[in-house]
């Protein structure tokens, strides 16, 4: 056992030689900053100093990495982490926030893509299919982000910190019970328009040793849902890779492993989208979104092939507790603003 | 060939009911042979194991598997002992710790209170008011234990194939009627379950490893093929396949892993 556990330590340095992408991508990010660090001069603002600046892109990038590192091993998305927080604990612009939430909840599904599409989990006609509605969903999202704000200013913004409290706790009730997925579900009848647009596939089930057949059902109602998913993640800022999941699973009966898989391409599609609206109006500022970006990104990487024997359910619960408190700011938050008043609570 | 599981209560003669037994059919009796057994291939200490069977979970035991694992290990040593047939074990758990295995004869023997007092207090010297508050206290913790890691009443008689209650039956006739139900063919063992035993010990086996990694792991084994049962990302799947194969690699028994990683969104 002894043995075991001192050819497990050199973990770390297997990573650096089996996925070199990471080492890459870790020296190409310390380069840049460095570089920016020796040739462009960062000045202050009357409200934030040089240092200031510098120490929000190094802490946005640790904080990044520490948060796709806890995402991955709880199985819980990176956007939905980071919008609640940060909606709920900072004063930062509620659009910009959004649209950095966008950034990491795309990322955070990216990554996975190609390890997804290459082992045929994800299913390309399921996908094109879903991304449609998502698509449509999320620039609607977006636009009404951007008009809710424009029209209502502050009362807009505690709109928007209210609804996502209210919705939070949804998330977290869904997230706490895993939503009750069936790993295999058995289609009773596959209906017409399911039928037609051959949503089905297989692919290599290795515990059962065999192909696993499956066909999608419910094509209509699983599109409009997404309609509403897109919106969501367009117009709050979240990935919502949970509420994807949930729906391919139990509404249009994917088995579990595909539900997941397609879910982290279809976020990164619909927060790809979305994104763009914010980006028009000028609520993506690059030098704040971009730690949060490569933080994705490394800590994503990271905590697929590092901590793996981390107990996954309790940093869930951990992550989970986080979320209720940032739900329960959020609605504070979100009724002093409606309300113009001022609650006495931490 | 038959394994009886005697689960008694304390002070019910379920132990002498064992032997007896044992000795009618000459098979192997064991009991804390288990925990003996379990503390020499995992190397943990007999109290550990013994407090991990006997107690119900403390409030900081609902939150770490350090128990669950210990179970894992006397779930593996008795399996190892079940695997070689001919056997009856006499013990707090045992019916849970085989649970699912068909053709285990299961047995629940109890006796009425007055009578266990009565034992108590010739076994212990203590008063008849000291024996009750004990008795009464270990049948607490035993159900407080089950209902934990089992989701069960261990004083439910549906958990068993039949109930002897001493007081009511004397020792004689519970041992009789032990020796008449052991004879009938829904508790012999059979080839089919002979395979599904050594199945169920190498899964025991897989898990006591894993959870040294992996606390939270399930594991179930057909004829070698092990299949382990984790609840996690899919994006750790693959760092997770080429761990658990490195872990099980040497493991005797052990001719393919499969890894079963069950997304947890």
């Amino acid at each position: 056992m002894q043995k075991k556990r001192l050819k497990r330590k050199s973990r770390i340095w297997s990573l650096v030689t089996t996925v070199p992408e990471l080492t890459i991508l870790i020296l190409l990010i310390v380069g840049g900053y460095l570089i920016m660090a020796v040739f462009s001069r960062v000045e202050g603002t009357p409200v934030l100093s040089a240092t200031s600046i510098w120490l929000i892109i190094v802490g946005s990038f640790l904080i990044s990495t520490a948060i796709a590192i806890l995402a991955v091993i709880g199985g819980i998305g990176g956007g939905v982490i980071f919008t609640p927080i940060m909606l709920g604990f900072t004063t930062l612009d509620s659009l910009v926030i959004r649209a950095t939430g966008l950034v990491v909840a795309m990322f955070s599904g990216l990554i996975s893509t190609g390890p997804f599409m290459r082992s045929k989990l994800a299913n390309i006609r399921v996908v094109i299919y879903c991304g449609f509605p998502i698509t449509v969903g999320a620039i609607l999202g977006s636009v009404c982000a951007i008009r809710l704000h424009n029209a209502l200013g502050v009362v807009g913004d505690g709109i928007v910190r209210l609804s996502l409290g209210l919705l939070m706790i949804i998330i977290a009730y869904f997230l706490f019970t895993g939503g009750g997925k069936t790993e295999y579900p058995e289609p009773k009848k596959i209906d017409a328009l399911s039928a037609k647009l051959r949503l089905s596939g297989s692919y290599w089930e290795e515990s059962l040793g065999k192909v696993v057949n499956y066909h999608l059902v419910r094509a209509l109602p699983g599109g409009i849902m997404f309609i509403f998913l897109g919106f969501i993640a367009g117009f709050f800022g979240l990935g919502g890779g949970a509420f994807l999941t949930g729906t391919l699973n139990l509404v249009m009966m994917a088995p579990v492993k595909v539900a997941a898989a397609c879910s982290g391409v279809l976020l990164a599609i619909s927060n790809a989208t979305a994104i763009w609206t914010y980006i028009t109006y000028g609520a993506l500022i690059a030098i704040f979104a971009a730690p949060w970006m490569l933080g994705q990104v490394v800590g994503g990487i990271l905590g697929a092939h590092l901590l793996i024997n981390i107990r996954a359910g309790f940093v869930r619960k951990v992550l989970i507790a986080i979320l209720l408190v940032s739900c329960f700011k959020l609605v504070l938050k979100g009724i002093e603003e409606i309300f113009g008043i001022n609650i006495p609570i931490i | 060939m038959a394994i009886i599981i005697i689960s008694r209560a304390s002070y019910s003669h379920g132990s002498m009911i064992a032997e007896k037994v044992a000795k009618e059919l000459g098979y192997r009796c064991v009991s804390r042979e288990v925990i003996s057994l379990a503390s020499q291939e995992y190397g943990v200490p007999e109290a550990w194991l013994k407090d991990a069977i006997e107690t119900g979970p403390s409030l900081l035991d609902r939150f770490k598997y350090g128990k669950k694992k210990y179970i894992a290990y006397i779930r593996a040593a008795l399996l190892e002992y079940a695997v070689q047939d001919n056997l009856v074990y006499h013990g707090l758990a045992g019916a849970f710790l085989l649970k699912g295995i068909p053709n285990i004869l299961r047995v629940l023997v109890s006796a009425t209170m007055e009578e266990r007092v009565k034992e108590m207090m010739k076994r212990l010297n203590v008063s008849e008011k000291e024996a009750r508050k004990a008795i009464e206290r270990f049948d607490k913790e035993r159900k407080k234990w089950a209902m934990f890691f089992h989701g069960r009443d261990p004083w439910d008689i549906n958990e068993y194939d039949m109930g002897v209650v001493i007081g009511r039956l004397s020792v004689e006739d519970a041992v009789n009627k032990i020796l008449d139900t052991v004879k009938l063919p829904s508790f012999q063992i059979t080839n089919e379950i002979r395979k599904l035993l050594q199945d169920e010990y190498l899964a025991a086996k897989v898990k006591s490893d894993l959870m040294n990694f992996y606390s939270d792991v399930e594991v179930t084994a057909d004829n070698g093929v092990v299949t382990v049962h984790l609840r996690r990302s899919l994006r750790q799947q693959e760092a997770i396949t080429e761990d658990i194969r490195e872990i099980l690699m040497e493991m005797p028994g052990v001719k393919e892993v499969r890894i079963n990683i069950i997304p947890v969104y």
